[in-house]
């Protein structure tokens, strides 16, 4: 009979403690999300964006292991891979957010979240509206989906190029070569600067097309097309203006260039085109797209609806300029530009 | 004025003063704002310029490595040139910038124009220039007149950078700055005035107004209830109170005059009371008979309290240190014969209660004041005396005078008895009585004092007055306050017309004095003033006089002058005596040591002209044993003069001894007895001698000399002896004889006087000679002192007449004489006691 109020207690502070520990799982699983990552391929932009990404939504609060079950999938350019993966993905559990890093497999996602209510966020994606993931830029209202485009606009970016050429070409007509892949996303870069290019009196793209073979085992291919398409195209053109997919994210092929033709690069791909001689690069900054769709990412999860978001592109972007090309080339770089460029002026050209 | 007037006064002309030096201050403090904007504008316009613009490019060129490469310097050169040009165009003012050969790289705005252009290529054009901030005039065609502008000098470029605006828009601005200065004063002034009246009315004076109103209504004590002022701002809260106070004044009114009936009672109370004070106070000025100033206080305090009868007394003590009353004022109860003769034989002078142990004297032995309504029942009290009134309330109350008792007020048979409140109503007039009592006391002892004081001054002025000296009392400026009957006497100047003149204006013998005066009065010592010799008429008088401090350097001094003449000669005649007296006793020594060899040398010389004379046997015997003739010897003694030196020798020794029996008569005293004798008798005697006193070897005859007598017949006998007052006056008649015979004077007379004078006998002998000088009159009386050729006299007549008079008399001789004036000598002899 003495026992009676010890047990009570005890079988009193039992009950509150599984109480206790019932209302932090309720509280964890309430918090905690689920993000599946499908990256296109292991491309530098998409990398760097997936890496960004990841650490601002960390500054954000998700931390993958605590609040976040963060599912990274790399299909390596592979559609059907990706879809499969993708597919294997949510089968194993429901996604509260797909986030996709390029265009392929920004496609395959928006393929298979159709129909679902499960949101989607690209980034990396150079053109949103050629490649079937939303209407327009810059517009609300397409559903579950949102994203930042990972391009500059074609027009800002030639005349960005005519700003530094500067009355070099005064009169005769500017000619730049293209060469692109079939990769979808090239195909439609080549598109979208053609059409830019009418833009400009005095400006063509002399466009060559090449088979896209998927990377890194169809570069070689791709390579020898593209030396082929130079040898065509040298007397043609002023100068080289690399394109954006696989292909262009290619130091091979900025080297091909480089080392195959008498005529410059103005444009490269990325960063490092610039330092392989390229003249110009301009490109979203990786930091601010990466934080940019992190914060798309977070007011998601919390419950905003993604088709609320317009697609718009990055704030920030990144300019590189080599100095010994427009040495070279006797170009004066604007003030202005080389202050834009900032660290990204390169004064001799990387072997 | 009214509120409103006053309000405008006011307001009006601080407004517009305020609102002008608001203005002035506004134009004079935007004027210096925008000059210092306008240096602040181009400033800041040329330092972004030149830091954005110019630095940056120079930076960046220097970053990128391409500062040497002409074409990104030429690149960016002309950039800093665009940006120029946007700036200008962006910016009020225009850029000029020169190169290092002072050539215009870029001319912005409205200077652009050939032939500005032209003007600014010249090289006076950078000579010209302000070193930084100046104003530079334009050549003669432009609109504007000048330039305000900054100049910089880029030196990375060696650029001259000039950011410029047209003088004219700044003065413009100025202007413009003055004028709406002007403009929103005015309308300030004038939107202030219109609402600050328009306030004042509405929110000041009409409610104002309405207060001044109703309190006006309030000050005519109308009732106002309701002021039809709803405000709720001070003004309202004021008239809410205003009905408050004149509600509360209204009730404050009724209760007023309420507590004025009352304290009017208790004023006329006080009023009596004060009354019975005063008439006290009067009383004591005006009577200070206790008798008659208490009677009065009685009256009045019986009248004052409703009491029946009482008395007042004082509190002395007896011989035996023992307390006793006194009453001066005392109601007249008395019941039978005796105690109405009581009353009557007292009631001048006071009664005197000596018995206390009774309800009265308890007061006094208790000092504290007894308060009783049935004095039957009270222990302390003795009874009545049979026939006494009955008492059935009394009132005994001690006088103080601070802690000491000094008299007793009683009342008695009060119809509604006594209480504490009366007996603290009336203290002050117990409290008043103690003090008149012991004012009186003062008073009455200083009166004592004033008649002892009255007296003692009398006594004193009578010794003053009647005293011989000179008693003249003198301030500080030596102005006259005393003045006695001796100086009256002595100055003929009267007490009334003496005081307050100056000492030495009626006392001219003061005169020289003044100094002494003042340090007596400064040192505050007595001071002697010496002789001082004064000739009054015919008589020389001989002064002296002290001159006393009064105690107080501003009480001045007294001075008292003593005419010492008679003391002066007394004392000389005691100098005289006493030179005599030391004199005789040495004459008398000199000549008993004198006399033996003397008598020696004249009994010598009468042997030796015995011893020759030849009548004599003894003398022939022996001059024949030894065959001498003496007549032989004698007509020897005759032929060379022997004889004549022998006659001679005797000559001289009996002269030196009448000399010395003369000195012998000093100190030897006379073996006659003095005897009454008639002077008058004795004068003639001694002029019967004086007649037959003829000797040629004199050279004088007293015969030829008339001698006038002027005896005083009933002159009485003097005691004296005779023979030496002959020998006294024949040495007087003698020494007359003398001077008158050597002064071969006309007429030669000797008056001789006899008289009773005071209570002396004088004999006064007087002749008409040469008389003497003061120098010989203040010697004559010495011993060997004579004015007469050396063999002609002893020097001694006067000494030995001085001598017999002085000495063998007790009287007194004295000479009076002037040159010229003849000689006179005074004899007194005392007269025979009666």
């Amino acid at each position: 009979m003495n026992n009676i109020p010890a047990r009570l207690i005890r079988i009193a502070l039992i009950a509150l403690t599984a109480l206790f520990s019932l209302s932090i799982q309720a509280d964890h699983s309430k918090d905690s999300k689920r993000i599946i990552l499908v990256q296109t391929m292991p491309v530098l932009p998409v990398l760097n964006h997936s890496r960004t990404f990841i650490e601002h939504l960390e500054q954000m609060g998700y931390v993958n292991g605590q609040n976040l079950d963060l599912v990274i999938l790399q299909p390596d350019g592979d559609r059907g891979r990706a879809e499969a993966m993708l597919q294997e993905t949510l089968y194993q559990g429901q996604a509260d957010l797909v986030v996709t890093s390029a265009t392929m497999a920004s496609q395959v996602a928006h393929k298979i979240l159709r129909g679902t209510a499960t949101p989607q966020l690209f980034f990396t994606v150079s053109d949103p509206v050629g490649a079937g993931l939303v209407r327009a830029l810059g517009v609300t209202g397409d559903d579950k989906i949102t994203g930042k485009v990972h391009s500059v606009d074609r027009a800002a970016k030639i005349e960005l190029l005519l700003r530094l050429l500067g009355s070099k070409h005064a009169g005769a007509p500017l000619r730049l070569g293209l060469i692109y892949s079939s990769y979808p996303s090239s195909v439609g870069d080549a598109k979208l600067l053609a059409e830019a290019a009418k833009k400009f009196d005095n400006l063509v793209f002399v466009p060559h097309r090449i088979p896209y073979h998927p990377v890194p085992d169809g570069l070689p291919e791709m390579l020898d097309d593209a030396t082929g398409a130079i040898e065509q195209l040298d007397e043609k053109v002023d100068y080289w203006w690399e394109p954006s997919g696989p292909l262009g994210e290619r130091d091979e092929f900025s080297r091909l260039l480089r080392d195959k033709s008498k005529r410059p690069v103005v444009f490269g791909t990325n960063m490092m085109s610039v330092k392989l001689g390229a003249l110009l690069h301009v490109t979203p900054n990786d930091n601010a797209t990466g934080m940019e769709a992190a914060r798309l990412a977070v007011a998601i999860l919390e419950g905003a609806h993604a088709g609320n978001f317009p697609v718009t592109a990055a704030t920030d972007f990144d300019l590189g300029i080599n100095l010994a090309t427009a040495l070279e080339m006797g170009i004066a770089i604007p003030s202005d530009l080389a202050e834009l460029a900032g660290p990204n002026i390169f004064r001799e050209i990387a072997p | 004025m009214t509120l409103r007037g006053k309000l405008i006064t006011i307001i009006l002309p601080l407004l517009l003063i305020s609102i002008m030096g608001l203005g002035t201050w506004h134009y004079h403090t935007a004027t210096i704002g925008v000059e210092r904007a306008t240096r602040l504008y181009l400033d800041t316009v040329l330092t972004t310029y030149i830091e954005s613009e110019l630095e940056r490019r120079q930076q960046l060129l220097i970053s990128l490595g391409v500062a040497h490469i002409h074409s990104f310097q030429e690149q960016y050169q002309q950039e800093a040139v665009e940006t120029a040009r946007r700036i200008a165009a962006g910016q009020n003012g225009d850029f000029i910038i020169l190169d290092e050969e002072g050539r215009a790289v870029v001319i912005t705005g409205p200077l652009d124009r050939p032939q500005t252009r032209n003007w600014i290529d010249r090289p006076e054009f950078r000579s010209s220039l302000p070193t930084h901030f100046g104003t530079l005039e334009l050549p003669s065609g432009n609109t504007s007149k000048g330039l305000l502008l900054l100049n910089h000098h880029y030196s990375p470029w060696k650029w001259q950078v000039i950011f410029a605006i047209d003088n004219s828009e700044y003065l413009q601005d100025l202007g413009d700055i003055r004028d709406s200065t002007l403009l929103i004063a005015g309308l300030l002034a004038i939107i202030t005035v219109f609402l600050i009246y328009t306030f004042s009315k509405r929110m000041l004076l009409l409610p104002i107004e309405i207060l001044r109103r109703s309190a006006s209504r309030i000050a005519r004590r109308e009732q106002v209830s309701n002021i039809p002022l709803e405000s709720g701002d001070e003004l309202g809260e004021l008239a809410r109170n205003m009905e408050v106070m004149a509600t509360e004044i209204q009730n404050a009114q009724a209760i007023l005059e309420e507590r004025v009936v009352e304290r009017t009672e208790e004023l006329a109370d006080k009023n009596r009371l004060f009354k019975v004070i005063g008439n006290l106070q009067a009383q004591f000025i005006r009577e200070p008979k206790p008798t008659v100033m208490f009677d009065r206080l009685l009256l009045d305090i019986i009248d004052l309290t409703g009491s029946e009868f009482g008395f007042i007394g004082d509190v002395l003590l007896d011989d035996n240190n023992q307390p006793y009353l006194k009453c001066y004022a005392f109601t007249n109860i008395a019941w039978n014969d005796e105690t109405r003769r009581f009353y009557e034989e007292n009631r001048k002078t006071g009664f005197v209660f000596t018995d206390l142990d009774n309800l009265f004297g308890h007061v006094i032995l208790d000092r504290e004041s007894i308060i009783t309504n049935s004095p039957a029942s009270d222990p302390r009290s003795k009874g009545l005396p049979k026939g006494h009134p009955p008492i059935n309330s009394f009132l005994g109350i001690p006088i103080f005078y601070g802690e000491k008792l000094v008299g007793e007020i009683g009342l008695a048979n009060r119809e509604e008895g006594f209480t504490q409140e009366l007996l603290n109503f009336i203290q002050p007039i117990v409290d008043t009585c103690g003090q008149i009592i012991v004012a009186r006391w003062e008073r009455e002892s200083r009166h004592r004092a004033e008649d002892e004081l009255s007296s003692t001054r009398n006594y004193l002025h009578n010794i003053i007055e009647l005293m011989p000296s000179i008693l003249v009392g003198i301030g500080t400026e030596r102005e006259v306050t005393q003045w006695n009957i001796g100086a009256e006497e002595f100055s003929g100047i009267s007490e009334e017309s003496a005081l307050g003149q100056q000492l030495e204006d009626v006392l001219p013998i003061m005169k020289g004095y003044s100094r002494l005066i003042a340090e007596t009065i400064q040192q505050q010592q007595p001071r002697v003033i010496e002789r001082i010799s004064h000739i009054n008429g015919s008589e020389q008088h001989q002064l002296e006089g002290v001159i006393y401090p009064l105690g107080d350097t501003a009480a001045g001094a007294v001075i008292r002058i003593d005419n010492i003449t008679e003391k002066v000669r007394l004392e000389s005649l005691m100098i005289q005596t006493e030179k005599m007296m030391s004199v005789g006793g040495l004459a008398a020594g000199m000549a008993h040591e004198l006399n033996n060899p003397l008598g020696g040398i004249l009994q010598g010389l009468q042997n030796i002209e015995r011893r020759l004379s030849p009548d004599l046997p003894k003398n022939l015997e022996t001059a024949r044993e030894i065959g001498l003739d003496l007549e032989k010897v004698r007509t020897y003694f005759e032929q060379r003069g022997i004889s004549n030196f022998l006659s001679g020798i005797t000559d001289s020794g009996k002269r030196a001894a009448d000399i010395v029996k003369n000195m012998l008569m000093f100190s030897r005293k006379p073996d006659a007895i003095k005897r009454d004798e008639s002077l008058n008798e004795i004068v003639e005697q001694a002029l019967a001698l004086a007649n037959v006193d003829y000797d040629f070897k004199k050279k004088y005859d007293f015969r030829n000399i008339r001698i006038k007598r002027q005896f005083d017949t009933l002159m009485p006998e003097v005691p004296c002896i005779a023979s030496e007052i002959q020998q006294v006056l024949l040495n007087l008649f003698r020494n007359a004889a003398q001077a008158l015979s050597y002064a071969d004077t006309e007429s030669p007379t000797i008056t001789i006087s006899t008289l009773i004078q005071d209570d002396h006998a004088c004999i006064e002998i007087e002749d008409n000679g040469p008389g003497m000088q003061e120098e010989v009159l203040d010697h004559i009386f010495e011993p060997f002192f004579t004015t007469r050729e050396v063999g002609s006299g002893t020097g001694l007549g006067l000494s030995v007449s001085f001598f017999i008079i002085q000495e063998e008399h007790n009287g007194t001789i004295r000479a009076e004489s002037k040159p010229g004036e003849g000689a006179k000598f005074i004899i007194e002899l005392p007269l025979p006691e009666v």
